[in-house]
């Protein structure tokens, strides 16, 4: 909506060449509208990859910081989304090694018995303190002890609506990698859900 | 059989996963799913799952945004004020350069002062280019190089240039 407002008639600047050209002018107010538009999913995103709440506020910040200092770095020519979620992975990839908290790339998805730890935190999960619907109370423990590579590729591809392309772009790793992530936490989760219902 | 149902169900998965399948690839899906209960149950349950993430609704502190903004703003004057500090750098060591190249061109035009030294035209040239000109371009190009040194002093926090 805020990018057709500043569409000026006549043009045929796409929104994210609009986005790439304010960026590169550091356009506070453009920041503004972004911040606005994707915070949420931001934030949404953060949580699925961190599995807490802990760091999500200061990752926000220092995502768009980021983003304002190298926004000459996004071309504009593929959307806006996938760029922000790269950088706030980098930035979340950086934060929790510094913290040992835990490593996104250090994972061994071909062993089947590795684990990666999750957080420590008391008190229910952020799934938990986020499910409105039965489902997602059924789901939430679920993705509370899913690892973090398997959570971000349900919340990319299910809940961003990303192509599998713009995935690989953001977690650097080919299409099958993806793909297998992809169908690994879903696997979990439909298996949660079908456990959760026979108990039922 | 088994491996017919293990098939459909990976086809599912990539169907999901966003991969496109191919006109005789759907066409079989559909036949199985219309006769198989068990993979129609899977499909079902994997829809589920899916549909299941929309209901969750996470809470954003509601001072973020103002505190995102109120950052971005400092962070924009920073970037603003160094950009203009390197901008006036830029044209200080030019105004530098251009004077430098006038002196130096007058001095070297001064033959009388190799008499006023006691020395011969070629050194004093030797002697204008290694305690006149050498040292004045290094000084000039010294204003370009002035922002890089906090940022080399402390990288973290050194704007970026």
């Amino acid at each position: 909506m805020w990018l057709s407002e500043m569409t000026l008639p006549g043009t045929m600047d796409t929104d994210t060449q609009q986005i790439a050209r304010g960026l590169r002018q550091r356009d506070v107010a453009l920041l503004s509208a972004l911040v606005a538009q994707y915070q949420y999913r931001l934030v949404r995103y953060l949580i699925y990859l961190t599995g807490s709440r802990n760091l999500v506020d200061d990752l926000v910040q220092e995502t768009w910081l980021r983003v304002l200092e190298r926004g000459h770095t996004y071309d504009g020519q593929s959307r806006f989304e996938p760029w922000l979620f790269a950088i706030a992975r980098n930035l979340a990839i950086d934060t929790m090694r510094k913290r040992h908290i835990f490593s996104l790339d250090a994972t061994n998805e071909d062993d089947p018995d590795h684990t990666i730890a999750a957080p420590i935190s008391t008190g229910p999960s952020p799934f938990e303190q986020a499910a409105r619907t039965e489902d997602a109370h059924r789901l939430a423990q679920s993705l509370a002890t899913l690892e973090p590579i398997y959570r971000e590729a349900l919340v990319l591809r299910f809940q961003e609506d990303l192509s599998l392309q713009e995935m690989t772009r953001i977690i650097g790793a080919p299409i099958s990698t993806v793909s297998t992530r992809i169908y690994r936490g879903l696997a979990a989760l439909r298996a949660h859900m079908e456990g959760a219902l026979h108990a039922n | 059989m088994q491996t017919d149902h293990t098939l459909i169900r990976q086809v599912i998965d990539q169907s999901l996963a966003g991969a496109s399948l191919d006109p005789q690839a759907q066409q079989a899906l559909r036949e199985h799913l219309s006769t198989c209960a068990a993979c129609s149950q899977y499909l079902e349950a994997s829809n589920r799952a899916i549909a299941g993430l929309e209901g969750f609704s996470f809470s954003i502190d509601p001072g973020l945004d103002s505190k995102v903004l109120a950052s971005l703003a400092r962070r924009a004057q920073q970037l603003e004020a160094a950009r203009i500090q390197r901008q006036r750098l830029w044209w200080t060591s030019c105004a530098a350069l251009v004077l430098t190249s006038i002196g130096s061109l007058a001095a070297s035009q001064l033959r009388g002062l190799a008499a006023v030294f006691h020395v011969g035209p070629a050194q004093f040239h030797a002697g204008l280019t290694t305690f006149w000109i050498l040292p004045s371009l290094c000084f000039c190009l010294l204003f370009l190089l002035l922002p890089v040194f906090p940022a080399l002093l402390n990288d973290k926090k050194g704007l970026p240039l």
